[in-house]
């Protein structure tokens, strides 16, 4: 079985009006990850899933998904996906509108049941789809990827246009999915999100995946900012107790690579030394500061 | 393929249009038995006897042509309209791309969908002439009169012939469906083809010189029209011309334009894009 279950080369798209959508992105996701593809509105996300899942056909490059190219109805047997947003049969109930794909991926109708009761729809699958609220659409349509028992999962901003509470409850619905051996393709531009559930992460910007690693990689080392007069002392004061690399002066700071817990030391260590402390704090750079450097964009914008 | 045509049946036949539409139908020939047989019945003094004569035609012996009348223009008018709302309501509410992320190729989709539409117009074709041949025997057992059934063969022929039509005006619905992405254009402008543009043009052709009159045969209306023709009429009308050729000439051009718009629905769907 092979490492990789979506692995791309240079994919590239660009539309008949000129529009470069994908710019070359090479992008691996491993078996049984979750996969954060972050990326603000317009970046390409959703015409990179589309390449994915074979709805439109590459300019360049090639992509590989579950072992086959996008759209080989091979492939398709092994991935369930929900691009954008849930898209049914607004005059058939849930029930029938699973029926309807059960029977093109010819899945038993005895799977309805139980992928209903996965995305807790049970009680309202008699209901004419175009009755439901946006929560249940969404929730409907990842029971319609989910029934193929699908071992990649690539679901589209499945948070969009949730209240707070149908984000958690898909949130904690996409964490129960990922579970075992399922990979999660889950894009997004909500960091949170990503941060709360992926393993790891790939960033698109204007088309190019500008970076690809774990959260844990791209957030960095934690460490400590401590602002102290006079601060050549307490860098040397600091340098006694942790290594010299380990410290860093930084727009008149010191920067100590430690672990966040070890503040109290550090203050200690230079209150004993007679030097004032005006502020030590946490250093510990959140998805989101990662997201903006990366993408160029600005907080708040 | 066989999970496909099972799907795409499951759509059509809860589809408040297909349902609507086929009641539609069958009410409209019912209407036109009612009324007829009220003019016939109850005629004013100077057609009593032309009407005496009509009303022979109203019996199960004539049902055959009095239906197979409602296959063109009105039956093809409604199959347009539902060969474009079965593609095109797709592209507005998106579930193309469900389809199409499913198991089967998109070409196999498609062949399904085909089959299934295919299999609702044979249905409509039958519920049209079970209509007639109910109208006719009530009216048949009101009057007291003899009732005479035309021979299976013919009746058979008869709901093959509006099947044909039925399902290659579908096809045309369905793909203009897809060349537009949505239902409302492919339906106004399938509609105004039927009922406009191709009058326009069978004028025009037919104004030419005698030597391009055999490019009239090439028009689907008027194959149509030649194909319901061919089966004779119940009621003679002295103002309608004689018809261009004959019944299997007829059915070969409409088989001919039912391929050619599969083929370029294949086409579109293989190659296109979903955004």
């Amino acid at each position: 079985m092979e490492p990789t279950v979506i692995e791309t080369r240079g994919l590239t798209k660009r539309y008949r009006n000129g529009v470069l959508a994908v710019d070359s992105v090479d992008m691996s996701v491993r078996r049984g990850e979750v996969y954060g593809f972050l990326g603000p509105n317009g970046a390409g996300k959703t015409t990179a899933l589309r390449l994915l899942v074979g709805l439109i056909k590459p300019t360049s490059g090639s992509a590989l998904v579950a072992g086959h190219s996008p759209g080989d109805p091979a492939g398709l047997a092994r991935v369930g996906s929900l691009v954008e947003s849930a898209a049914l049969y607004p005059y058939l109930s849930g029930r029938e509108n699973l029926k309807v794909v059960a029977d093109l991926a010819r899945i038993p109708h005895s799977r309805i049941d139980s992928v209903l009761a996965e995305v807790d729809l049970t009680s309202q699958a008699h209901r004419r789809f175009g009755t439901y609220s946006t929560g249940m659409k969404q929730r409907l349509g990842v029971a319609a990827a989910l029934l193929k028992g699908p071992e990649l999962l690539i679901l589209d901003e499945p948070t969009n246009g949730l209240d707070p509470q149908g984000m958690a409850e898909m949130r904690h619905l996409i964490r129960h999915l990922g579970q075992g051996d399922r990979t999660v393709l889950l894009s997004s531009h909500l960091l949170g999100e990503v941060e709360q559930i992926c393993d790891r992460v790939g960033v698109i910007s204007q088309g190019r995946l500008v970076t690809e690693s774990s959260v844990a990689e791209l957030r960095g080392e934690p460490g400590v900012l401590v602002r102290a007069e006079p601060i050549d002392t307490a860098q040397h004061v600091l340098a006694k107790a942790f290594p010299a690399e380990a410290i860093s002066r930084i727009d008149g700071t010191l920067r100590v690579s430690v672990a966040p817990t070890r503040g109290a030391e550090i203050s200690a260590r230079l209150a004993a030394a007679g030097i004032a402390v005006s502020e030590l704090r946490p250093m510990e750079r959140s998805l989101e500061d990662v997201f903006f450097q990366l993408t160029g964009e600005e907080q708040g914008q | 393929m066989i999970g496909s045509i099972k799907s795409e049946w499951r759509k059509l036949r809860q589809r408040p249009a297909y349902l609507v539409g086929t009641a539609l139908v069958v009410a409209v020939t019912v209407l036109v038995y009612s009324v007829n047989y009220y003019q016939f019945t109850w005629p004013s003094a100077a057609n009593a006897g032309q009407a005496a004569l009509n009303k022979q035609a109203l019996y199960p012996a004539d049902f055959v042509l009095n239906v197979i009348g409602a296959s063109f223009p009105l039956g093809a008018a409604l199959a347009i309209v539902l060969g474009a709302l079965t593609s095109g309501a797709e592209y507005g509410w998106g579930t193309l791309k469900t389809l199409l992320t499913q198991r089967p190729g998109r070409l196999t989709g498609l062949a399904g969908r085909l089959m299934a539409m295919g299999l609702w117009m044979g249905l409509l074709s039958g519920a049209l002439y079970l209509g007639g041949a109910i109208c006719s025997l009530v009216i048949a057992l009101v009057d007291g009169h003899s009732i005479n059934w035309p021979s299976l063969a013919v009746i058979a022929e008869a709901v093959g012939a509006t099947w044909l039509i039925l399902a290659c005006y579908s096809l045309l619905g369905l793909a203009l469906g897809i060349v537009f992405r949505q239902a409302a254009a492919a339906v106004g402008l399938g509609v105004i083809y039927l009922v406009l543009i191709q009058t326009i043009l069978v004028r025009f052709v037919s104004g030419l010189s005698s030597g391009y009159h055999w490019l009239l045969k090439a028009f689907d209306g008027e194959s149509a029209g030649s194909l319901v023709q061919s089966f004779g009429t119940a009621i003679p009308d002295p103002h309608t011309p004689p018809a261009l050729m004959t019944g299997t000439e007829a059915a070969l051009v409409l088989t001919a334009y039912a391929v050619a718009l599969a083929v370029v629905s294949g086409g579109l769907i293989w190659r296109r894009d979903v955004t």
